[in-house]
């Protein structure tokens, strides 16, 4: 789990914490599979958030720059809806063919959940978890370095 | 906007020595072609390489030698400025960055971006540019990924160009001397334009010797996209003369990791899987007779599919690997698409699906 | 619904998304954390433009940006260029001109402009009463704001920084900081790369041992 408070305020209290429940064994998903994903968060009180966003996503991980690629995303910004989605909430979303889960070399593709809560002081906290898709064997190692 | 491109690596995509410096005589290279051209179109004017010298002819008797003569410093200047904006463009970036900003297809990299994504298969390349050249005895055929032949054209344009200019200056510069006039201007000017001359002579002969003698290799493969757990039939045809002691076809996975920080830039590329899938020893290939061969090729299940995104990427390739008597080996590299095992066919090219085919 | 499993794959701690200008805190040439309230005022004291000098890998990204990051907490209009041939220059020349009056230009690889680039992007600055805060090898002409320096305890900083600490035993974590610091002269970022590598080694040998476990 991963949990930061991405504002650059001196004063910083305590950080909500957000714990994500999958509906796959070992958050493994085939291809095309259906995610949901029950979450819950705590240490927020009750209407100091001004909106919630919620998507699924892919990144690359390794020497390169980082690239990504958002499969789904939806943004909370009315009341009524930031409180039906505190303190818990699902996101169920279908997932795609591509790309796959890939723990390579120097490129690792990975699949996250990702909330990102914003405050009506200004600060906002971002929250990710990290699902696998498919079932691609990972890189033994480094053959050959091109030059 | 493509710039022409006439000289470039005898060794495909690697590099055997810095590329800075590498890009650095590219430079020097080009600077002297442009210097070459305003020296010539300098001479011209001034009238040390005089054209129709003779000044009772009509105008209209010279015009076209004119013409003719200024093609040579036009020719040279540009193809000097062509090649120092480009050199000066390229300079610190990779391969990759270079192909693609100049409007070559890299293939990949200029896949990664587009319609796979718009039918919702992110992040895989597709292959429209592999399957747009049928071949002559399987289905397709797969284009290089560093064409030697352009740069032959190049070398001998440039040798031709050259030693054109260098034949009307020595002829002037004879016609002079035999008259008892001494320019010395221009025999300055000759010594290193005749240095320049043979060397391209030579360099372009040389690569006519080797282009002619390893020959060139082709590929060609049954079916594409590819899938993982599935086999292909290739066919690998060299052609060439004398002996080869080894010819090795392998198939690869290579990682692409691009990051850019400050005034660095840096790719990193790594192959992470090959396998050899067939090896030949002591090869004689007779000249006008292609060496051909069927080999079979199967992705391994579970495999990772290729994948491109802005800065990173996986691919695949089959590298042909030759080593002929009496020449330096080389290295050619045929990209490849591997698609996920689930993605359906009727998106990527064909009309069938995967799952249909299996059941039949 | 399964429980929450923990996360399957750590990753590299070295990758460049923990280690990229801004994931890390700005540290001084013996690894302490450098007071950024107090840059600003000496920001100030140069006249509101200034440059972060130092060579290949210290630091100087990562200085910026968290710079640049303050100026923008405490109410100042921030304009980001990182120059990367055409593209940059292009970006330069729009951040100049849709800068506000007072705000503060930050550049990266203040060099690629070249010298009638710098002294362009100078003047149209001075005209449109904006400011200048760049990353350069050497000082030149703006004054210099922080020299940016390297060490062994600069890097040893930066991986205790890092998720799992950089996955380095602690047996072994001074002598391989060391190492790889030496071996890359000096240069962190190529530091990090090769510590990347070391980690993927492991890594995979780790799983070569677990697969030919019967």
């Amino acid at each position: 789990m991963n949990g930061s408070d991405e504002s650059n305020g001196a004063v910083r209290p305590a950080a909500p914490r957000i714990s994500m429940q999958f509906d796959h064994p070992l958050r493994q998903y085939p291809v095309a599979a259906d995610l949901v994903v029950l979450y819950e968060i705590d240490g927020v009180a009750p209407g100091s958030v001004r909106a919630v966003e919620r998507s699924v996503l892919w990144y690359t991980e390794g020497k390169g720059e980082e690239d990504l690629g958002v499969h789904h995303f939806e943004r909370l910004d009315d009341a009524a809806r930031v409180a039906e989605a505190l303190p818990t909430g699902t996101i169920a979303v279908r997932l795609p063919a591509s790309p796959l889960s890939y723990e390579g070399v120097v490129v690792k593709i990975r699949w996250c959940v990702r909330i990102r809560l914003f405050f009506a002081t200004g600060r906002d906290f971002v929250s990710e978890h990290v699902f696998d898709v498919g079932d691609i064997a990972p890189a033994l190692g480094m053959v050959e370095r091109l030059q | 906007m493509r710039l022409p491109r006439f000289f470039g690596k005898k060794r495909g995509h690697r590099r055997t020595g810095s590329q800075a410096w590498g890009s650095f005589g590219e430079a020097i290279f080009y600077a002297a072609l442009v210097a070459a051209g305003a020296c010539f179109a300098g001479l011209l004017f001034s009238g040390a390489v005089g054209i129709g010298s003779d000044a009772t002819a009509p105008a209209w008797s010279r015009w076209w030698l004119w013409a003719f003569t200024l093609l040579i410093p036009g020719a040279l200047l540009a193809f000097g400025l062509a090649g120092v904006a480009r050199t000066v463009r390229a300079w610190g970036k990779s391969d990759e960055r270079r192909a693609a900003a100049e409007g070559v297809p890299n293939l990949l990299e200029s896949m990664g971006q587009s319609p796979g994504a718009d039918r919702g298969h992110p992040g895989v390349p597709t292959c429209e540019d592999l399957v747009n050249s049928p071949g002559t005895i399987l289905r397709y055929r797969l284009p290089i990924e560093s064409p030697e032949s352009w740069t032959l054209v190049g070398m001998g344009l440039f040798a031709v160009l050259w030693n054109a200019v260098l034949v009307v200056l020595a002829v002037g510069a004879g016609i002079d001397l035999l008259s008892g006039r001494v320019e010395w201007v221009l025999l300055a000017v000759l010594m290193p334009f005749a240095a320049v001359g043979i060397g391209g002579i030579v360099l372009f002969v040389r690569r006519l010797v080797l282009t002619t003698a390893v020959g060139t290799t082709q590929m060609e493969i049954c079916d594409h996209p590819l899938f993982p757990g599935r086999s292909y039939d290739v066919l690998l045809a060299q052609s060439g003369s004398g002996v080869f002691r080894s010819i090795a076809l392998t198939l690869e996975v290579e990682e692409m990791a691009s990051f850019r920080q400050g005034t660095d830039t840096r790719t990193e590329r790594v192959i992470v899987w090959r396998e050899t899938v067939k090896e030949w020893t002591n090869l004689e290939i007779t000249p006008g007779v292609r060496f051909e061969t069927h080999v079979t090729v199967t992705i391994p299940a579970g495999a990772m599919h290729s994948f491109a995104s802005a800065h990173n990427a996986v691919r695949w390739r089959i590298v042909v690997r030759g080593q002929p008597e009496h020449w330096p080996g080389f290295v050619r590299v045929f990209p490849l698409i591997v698609y996920p095992a689930t993605l359906t066919r009727s998106t990527a090219a064909g009309g069938l699906t995967l799952v249909d085919e299996v059941r039949r | 619904m399964s429980e929450a499993a923990p996360d399957i794959r750590a990753g590299n701690p070295f990758s460049t998304r923990s280690v990229r200008p801004g994931r890390i805190p700005p540290l001084d040439g013996t690894g302490s954390p450098l007071c950024v309230a107090e840059m600003l005022v000496g920001l100030e004291r140069c006249g509101g433009s200034a440059a972060l000098v130092g060579p290949h890998g210290s630091g100087k990204t990562t200085l910026l940006w968290h710079l640049a990051d303050a100026l923008e907490t405490r109410g100042c209009r921030v304009e980001r260029v990182r120059l990367h041939g055409g593209r940059g220059a292009m970006s330069l020349i729009r951040a100049l001109i849709h800068a506000a009056r007072g705000s503060v230009v930050c550049i990266d690889s203040w060099e690629r402009l070249g010298w009638p680039g710098a002294l362009a992007a100078r003047w149209f600055a001075a005209l449109g009463g904006l400011r200048l805060l760049v990353t350069a090898h050497r000082s030149g002409h703006l004054p210099t704001l922080w020299i940016c320096r390297t060490s062994t305890a600069l890097l040893a900083a930066i991986v205790e920084r890092l998720p799992q600490a950089g996955g380095l035993p602690s047996a072994e974590c001074e002598a391989q900081v060391a190492d790889v610091f030496h071996q890359s002269r000096g240069d962190i970022r190529e530091a990090l790369f090769t510590l990347y590598d070391r980690f993927e080694d492991r890594a995979r040998d780790r799983r070569l041992a677990g697969l030919s476990r019967p």
